[in-house]
């Protein structure tokens, strides 16, 4: 018996906007709203920031504005991530405490919801493995990370795939901890991180966003059935993009300080 | 920053501590005669629940260098806390390496 959940084949948004519509949508689980698994893109490219991170440690904000890339932080932990326009396919999935099979441990649960992507990798013919906590790989090269936050109700995870990497353009807008030590961390990127391309696929965002949706309904034993988020959603989800994730108060550690 | 001499010198020191498998551990301490007076802990780590990591913060205010050790320690075992990415003897390894520079 397959649960039952819905699917957002959604578009381009903006960072303030997708990390708002993320949070409405693990908020909706109360109300009612089914499993959601929602994939998107980014425009502009933007860079999101974990929850416990100083935005001013993690991003050139001065080179962030010049070059018209959003910046975020988002409710969960993890890194700063450069979210490429046309390099990455973002996932999020949004599950209930008593959605079959999910555990209740953090580290269970990114297994759990990490083998949908280790399945939507061998639907695009790559052998993948869950590496570290959070993290997937292709031949031991990190192809895609995912953050997770729990509430009493239900989780939200969201994560990346990467289509193409540029590290130098990554590297524009995040920070390195020492200047003088720039090439080598680029250098060490290159060889530490892969994508889609560099592994030879070939296949368009279509067959990501296919792959995916494959992928998470295998790992998740459910069927997720292609649905909008509804008018109710879209206005938690503006509220949280005015009131908190475009704020600078949010941004500048304003979150829990 | 330098510290105002006499009795009451202040000091902030920030150190960027790294995990074994790549996270990080960033804290930014202010130093009062010696004692914690606020610390911030940044990083890329995940901690659950997210608002106990400002119970650590707070925990750690007033403590010398020689009683960080033992109030991470005691805060980890007191509280049910996931941790991933790092463990607690590295937080106080990385408060630890502030203080000590």
């Amino acid at each position: 018996m397959k649960a039952e959940g819905r699917v957002v084949l959604d578009g381009e948004r903006r960072a303030s906007e997708n990390m708002a519509l993320d949070e409405a949508l693990l908020i909706s689980l109360k109300e009612g709203s089914p499993p959601t698994l929602r994939l998107y893109g980014w425009s502009p490219s933007a860079v999101s920031i974990g929850y416990f991170q100083r935005v001013e440690d993690e991003v050139d904000l001065e080179r962030a504005r010049e070059l018209g890339i959003d910046v975020v932080r988002r409710i969960t932990g993890g890194g700063a991530v450069y979210h490429d326009r046309e390099g990455e396919v973002t996932y999020s999935v949004v599950l209930p405490l008593d959605f079959p099979g999910l555990p209740r441990e953090p580290l269970s649960i990114y297994r759990f919801i990490g083998q949908g992507l280790v399945n939507a990798f061998g639907e695009m013919g790559l052998s993948a493995t869950l590496q570290g906590v959070n993290d997937v790989a292709v031949g031991g090269r990190k192809i895609s990370g995912s953050a997770l936050v729990l509430r009493p109700w239900g989780i939200l995870q969201h994560g990346t795939i990467l289509i193409s990497v540029d590290p130098d353009r990554m590297f524009s807008v995040l920070k390195v901890p020492e200047e003088k030590l720039r090439d080598k961390i680029v250098k060490n990127v290159k060889k530490r991180v892969t994508s889609l391309r560099d592994q030879g696929f070939e296949g368009g965002r279509g067959d990501v966003v296919d792959a995916l949706l494959q992928g998470f309904s295998e790992a998740l034993s459910a069927r997720f059935a292609p649905g909008k988020p509804t008018p109710g959603e879209m206005e938690i989800a503006r509220s949280l993009e005015v009131n908190k994730y475009g704020r600078e108060e949010w941004l500048f550690r304003g979150g829990r300080r | 920053m330098e510290g105002k001499s006499g009795s009451s010198e202040e000091v902030v020191v920030e150190t960027v501590y790294k995990v074994e498998g790549g996270k990080s551990i960033r804290p930014r301490l202010v130093l009062k005669s010696g004692k914690i007076s606020s610390v911030r802990i940044y990083g890329d780590f995940f901690f659950y629940p997210e608002e106990e990591l400002m119970a650590l913060e707070e925990a750690l205010l007033g403590a010398g260098v020689g009683e960080v050790c033992e109030r991470v320690k005691r805060f980890f075992t007191e509280r049910k806390i996931t941790l991933l990415g790092a463990t607690p003897q590295d937080f106080t390894e990385a408060i630890l390496k502030a203080i000590n520079g």
